[in-house]
């Protein structure tokens, strides 16, 4: 069988190690790029490496996650190259006890942190937030999960910041609203 | 799996999240090079190790294909995909200690021919402990030792370097082993072929000429016996026909032996557009779940599996079970069709030339509970029935959970129980033997390494929703000399 861009997801899929492969083959170029971008030049060339190791791992165990359909695996790989590299920068400011100003500026303003959500609300709390106008989930999912600066997003989205903050003030505002009857336990 | 702290969510979810972002590649800053092919080569190297380690199925089971290829691995895995959780001591028998940890009892010892011959080659050597045989198979138990560190020997069969009688047979079978140290490996293989049944004894001949990664010349020669395990055994040959959607069935021979129970059936496939390298080709009602006369489910050891021409489209297979005590009045079969959770596998041609299999696969809905302490935990099992968790303690290093399974298949309902932590990661189950009292065949132990008091655990099982359980195509075998 040739591997191709329209067959290696299946494959993965099927577990079939050669579409790993293929992944490895055409993707470690936007992945690197990722990495080196999040990273910067301050870590060795070997955790690096090791990163994206585990970006491709991730891609293998969580193909599941991927939806055909929804998603365009290119953005997808990129998400999950950014959102690794986040916590493994996380992780080594951490080990090392380095005051470094980025770490800061990653739980800025509304700390996402008002939000806990029970183990159990996981499924109410993805519904909701697949529930959002397309728009604003992608600032959402930008904002909370991929630690991207507010004026960032408005620069992508072309928008003024405070359109952003809009947004993203709906989004924790929903959350709220659906998730509160559930358990009571959202802040 | 990390968890993503703020919402609690899990890995995978979050990744779910990411098919709605459009992260361009303008967004990040350029990079001065590409990046080299060998630096690729290095990643998928690390890749697949790490890969291998994770699905690392120690129960191989494989099956012979009559045309095309030689030998056709297929890895068996989902429900009870045991590994070993630590290092076993020897005891004896290789053989009895394997096939005790997965709670295939079986009186192994007590037929084992003691070969006890060991080969050297560049600084590998490879020890043939112990054999049985009886007229449908040869048991091997072996060992290999190293001077350096020994790695991915999960996998490595001896019945491709195997000669009867001096010639080359199909063969099916399984195999299974276990690192005691880094430079020892024990396993044992159990294969699946024409043993000659003229006389109580024949010739075996393993050349063979390769351990993992290590090239060399491992050759040996004995005679083993049929004799004692045969005399020993009891043989039905009822004669059943049984019509399957996808085929028609006979069950040729039911043997009782102090080491296992056996069926071997042959039949016609009635898939007209057969393809050799398609494991459903030959027939896919391939697991027989077996009821004995007082409705006990027999234990499953190895089921499917055979051989296929797929120019006649007939095949033959076999199913395994747990040897018996007393042999039942008549057997009660369910044949069932299994979607594996994952899997896959490779064929391998006379060239050694590998070529991966896929498989379709299906993952079940998982049913799971947080181990909160208050006992009985109920986990619904979908149509199949339910499991009752009634204690779980923590004791000399080790977690022991007790639990009856009530529904249509209680012990292929009961294999099915894991735990894990709060970060997803399966907690080892340190042995598979879960019937522990023959008299109350319905209740079960578990044993696990020992859970952390002060963290949190989720006991689960899944709706089987990937078998197909066909109580519509139920069968008696009749037991009669």
């Amino acid at each position: 069988m040739i591997l191709n861009e329209n067959n290696f997801i299946n494959l993965i899929k099927k577990k079939n190690t050669k579409a790993l492969d293929f992944v490895v083959d055409n993707y470690s170029n936007l992945v690197f790029k990722v990495l080196h971008s999040v990273l910067n030049l301050s870590f060795h060339s070997q955790y690096i490496e090791e990163c994206a190791n585990d970006v491709f791992l991730s891609v293998w165990n969580n193909i599941e996650s991927f939806d055909e359909e929804k998603g365009n695996f290119k953005y997808w790989i990129t998400a999950i190259a950014k959102y690794k590299a986040i916590d493994y920068k996380r992780k080594m400011f951490k080990q090392s006890n380095t005051e470094c100003i980025d770490y800061y500026t990653l739980s800025d303003e509304v700390n996402p942190e008002d939000i806990i959500i029970s183990k159990e609300n996981r499924e109410e709390l993805l519904k909701t937030i697949n529930d959002m106008k397309e728009e604003d989930r992608e600032i959402f999912i930008r904002r909370y999960f991929l630690y991207e600066k507010v004026e960032d997003i408005a620069k992508i989205f072309g928008v003024d910041r405070n359109v952003i903050d809009k947004r993203l003030s709906r989004g924790r505002k929903s959350l709220k609203v659906k998730l509160m009857p559930l358990k009571g336990e959202l802040i | 799996m990390m968890n993503n702290k703020d919402f609690n969510l899990k890995e995978n979810d979050v990744y779910k999240l990411f098919n709605g972002v459009k992260l361009e590649e303008s967004e990040f800053n350029a990079m001065d090079e590409e990046i080299g092919t060998l630096q690729k080569e290095r990643i998928k190297k690390n890749l697949n190790k790490k890969i291998k380690t994770k699905t690392d199925f120690k129960l191989l089971k494989y099956g012979s294909i009559a045309v095309a290829v030689s030998l056709i691995t297929i890895t068996s895995i989902g429900m009870a995909s045991p590994a070993f959780a630590d290092n076993i001591s020897i005891l004896r028998s290789i053989t009895q200690t394997l096939n005790d940890k997965f709670g295939f009892y079986g009186e192994y010892i007590k037929y084992s021919q003691m070969v006890n011959k060991s080969v050297t080659n560049n600084g590998v050597s490879l020890t043939i402990n112990e054999v049985l045989a009886d007229n449908s198979k040869l048991i091997i138990g072996y060992t290999i030792k190293s001077d350096k560190k020994i790695k991915d020997l999960e996998v490595s069969g001896l019945s491709r370097f195997l000669k009867i009688n001096g010639k080359i047979l199909e063969s099916s079978g399984s195999a299974t082993g276990n690192y005691v140290n880094d430079y020892t490996y024990i396993g044992t293989e159990e294969i699946h072929t024409s043993i000659p049944q003229s006389a109580d004894s024949f010739n075996v001949d393993l050349n063979v000429t390769d351990i993992g990664d290590i090239k060399g010349n491992w050759n040996f020669a004995f005679s083993t016996s049929t004799k004692e395990l045969s005399k020993n055994s009891t043989i039905f040959t009822p004669n059943n026909k049984i019509d399957l959607p996808d085929s028609s069935v006979t069950v040729d021979k039911v043997d009782f032996s102090p080491i296992d129970t056996s069926i071997f059936l042959s039949g016609i496939s009635k898939n007209t557009n057969t393809n050799s390298k398609d494991p459903n080709a030959m027939f896919k009602y391939d697991y027989w779940i077996a009821f004995d006369d007082k409705g006990v489910e027999l234990i499953p050891k190895s089921l499917g599996g055979g051989e296929f021409n797929s120019n006649t489209n007939k095949f033959s297979s076999e199913m395994e079970y747990v040897s018996t005590k007393t042999i039942p009045k008549y057997l009660t079969i369910i044949p069932c069709k299994i979607i594996p959770s994952a899997g896959g596998g490779v064929s391998t041609d006379k060239n050694g030339k590998e070529t991966p299999i896929t498989i379709e696969t299906k993952k079940p809905k998982e049913i799971s509970k947080i181990i909160d302490g208050v006992y009985p935990i109920v986990l619904s099992q979908g149509d199949m029935g339910k499991l009752t968790i009634n204690e779980i303690t923590t004791k000399n290093n080790i977690t022991t959970v007790r639990y009856t399974a009530e529904g249509k298949a209680p012990y292929f309902q009961a294999m099915d129980l894991l735990i894990k932590d709060d970060k997803g990661n399966d907690i080892k189950i340190k042995n598979y033997n879960i019937r522990k009292d023959e008299q109350k065949p319905n209740e079960f132990t578990k044993v696990f390494e020992a859970l952390d008091a002060n963290k949190k655990y989720t006991i689960y099982t899944n709706d089987f929703s990937n078998v197909e359980f066909r109580e519509d195509l139920k069968f008696n075998i009749q037991l009669n000399k």
